[in-house]
């Protein structure tokens, strides 16, 4: 099976495309989640939804396609991030109010598209759970330029990005650019899940950036080893998600999200023998 | 001795409600200056303004000799808020990793961390007595511990300033005595300059060289020990006024 991601151009594309999602989804998450906007990754990947709904409607209505569904979903899901800080800023004190606008916003939206493209394709089933086979090298090389961009980016503003997240009020205090770090925070958001539907799917993209650190949270000791951990469980997630999917026949948005869920409660368990072993260790040092 | 910051008749109102009338005040080089008033008494207004968070209606503030809306050396200031308000209680991060962050503004945007600033974090730690805990996450120490990190990511970029906003609320007695001590310490010991807004009257007479009681005005300024709590004040303490 696995010579067969090797040999075949296709899977090859599918396993390098996986290998950078594994990298820069749970990467770009784990500032998601500490800073308590997972559900935003969910408004996000709903609107790329409506623009590759858009695209394909394009595609099948003009004879040369002016914009394939994903440059279309990657256009709309930037266009949705920049939407979302205009609506947290109009409703300052229900800040949450932009997802649910932005999100019901995304599914109206593709609804139409769809309808009006006359319904659902095989196509459109692969951006919704991902696709072993959906992975084009034009595909794979916008995708690695995307990785790039979301490493250096966070490797310049890294410690600006961590005090944020940490302590908003204490960034603006210190003189952080907050508001211009936050803008280029989001739209690295808007990226990575526009990269990453080609293989998890649209309903599943906002898994990718959250369950592996929400599993890494219960072990690591810090923030580094939070991301370290979780990019080992996001890369874990999607190998074991990709060749599982490859070999059962099934999208592999669904297999990659439930080996990371497994994961998710291999560390539960973790958790709980390293602090029983903790406990165990206080009560022997206390007895002798 | 040198003026650290210096309000000159300042007026603030947040749309037409006056927060705060004909302020001024001067805060010297090694001062422990505590500020005390009632709740809605421009206390954090206040601060908001001396750090260049708001603009006043009239007035002017300055920051070490400059005014604070051209002031650039931020290093030289820091603060510390009411943790309870802004700290995400649940963060994964060390305190090492915590009192680096007070590293960040000094660091900028395209150098690196050096072992230099290593050794930096781990000095300002070390000021605070949490060496122990260096590797801890700090969602795994008590209140008091946390504020002490806090006040240590302070001093990791060595200001000659530090503005803390209420920083014992919910901290429990014991630590909140350990805490005053610290500051005093800091403040003896190395000329540090501490503003400090507090309801914690009782503590900050004791350790403070200067208070001041404001209550959009300011009503009293001088030292701790000659300092009556007015009338009002006094009633909301005993309960008779909400």
């Amino acid at each position: 099976m696995i010579a067969d991601f090797l040999q075949f151009e296709f899977l090859r594309n599918t396993l390098y495309t996986g290998l950078l999602i594994g990298l820069i989804a749970p990467l770009l998450g784990c500032f998601v989640v500490v800073r308590r906007l997972s559900l935003i990754a969910d408004a996000l990947s709903h609107v790329t939804l409506a623009g590759i709904a858009f695209g394909l409607l394009l595609e099948k209505k003009m004879a040369t396609p002016l914009l394939s569904p994903f440059y279309a979903g990657l256009g709309f899901s930037v266009l949705a991030s920049l939407l979302i800080e205009k609506l947290r800023n109009m409703f300052r004190n229900f800040e949450e109010i932009a997802i649910p606008i932005i999100l019901s916003g995304g599914v109206g939206l593709s609804v139409i598209f769809i309808s009006l493209a006359n319904g659902f394709t095989t196509d459109l089933f692969s951006y919704l759970f991902g696709s072993v086979s959906a992975v084009s090298s034009e595909d794979l090389r916008v995708i690695l330029v995307i990785s790039v961009i979301v490493l250096l980016v966070i490797g310049i503003l890294y410690k600006q990005l961590l005090v944020l997240s940490f302590d908003e009020e204490h960034a603006r205090v210190s003189g952080l650019h907050a508001r211009v770090i936050h803008f280029i925070f989001m739209l690295l958001t808007a990226l990575v899940i526009a990269a990453s539907i080609r293989i998890v799917g649209v309903l599943l993209v906002s898994a990718m950036m959250t369950i592996p650190v929400a599993a890494a949270i219960r072990l690591a000791r810090g923030f580094k080893q939070t991301i370290v951990l979780s990019i080992l469980f996001g890369e874990t997630s999607v190998i074991a998600g990709l060749f599982s999917g490859y070999y059962f026949e099934i999208p592999p948005g669904g297999t990659i999200v439930v080996v990371s869920i497994l994961i998710l409660l291999f560390s539960f368990l973790a958790q709980k023998i390293m602090l029983a072993t903790k406990r165990n260790r206080a009560f022997e040092k206390g007895v002798s | 001795m040198e003026s650290i910051l210096h309000i000159n008749n300042i007026h603030f109102s947040y749309e037409n409600k006056a927060a705060l009338r004909d302020v001024s005040l001067d805060v010297k080089s090694g001062d422990f200056l505590g500020l005390i008033g009632p709740n809605g008494g421009g206390k954090t207004t206040l601060i908001k303004l001396a750090l260049g968070l708001l603009q006043p209606n009239k007035g002017s503030i300055e920051l070490f000799g400059e005014s604070v809306s051209s002031f650039k050396d931020w290093n030289k200031v820091s603060f510390v808020s009411q943790k309870a308000n802004s700290f995400n209680k649940a963060f994964p991060a060390t305190v090492f990793e915590v009192v680096a962050m007070g590293l960040t503004p000094k660091i900028g945007y395209f150098k690196r961390f050096t072992t230099k600033h290593r050794t930096a974090v781990k000095q300002a730690v070390a000021q605070v007595d949490m060496s122990d805990y260096l590797h801890q996450n700090i969602s795994s120490l008590s209140g008091g511990q946390q504020q002490r990190v806090f006040i240590a990511r302070a001093l990791v970029s060595q200001p000659e300033l530090i503005i803390l906003d209420e920083p014992t609320v919910g901290i429990d007695h014991a630590n909140v005595k350990g805490f005053y001590e610290l500051l005093h310490r800091l403040n003896k010991e190395t000329g540090l300059t501490l503003v400090m807004i507090t309801h914690d009257l009782a503590g900050i007479a004791q350790h403070a060289s200067k208070l001041v009681y404001l209550d959009q005005q300011v009503q009293y300024e001088g030292s701790p020990e000659h300092f009556t709590l007015p009338e009002t004040e006094f009633q909301v303490l005993r309960g008779i006024r909400a």
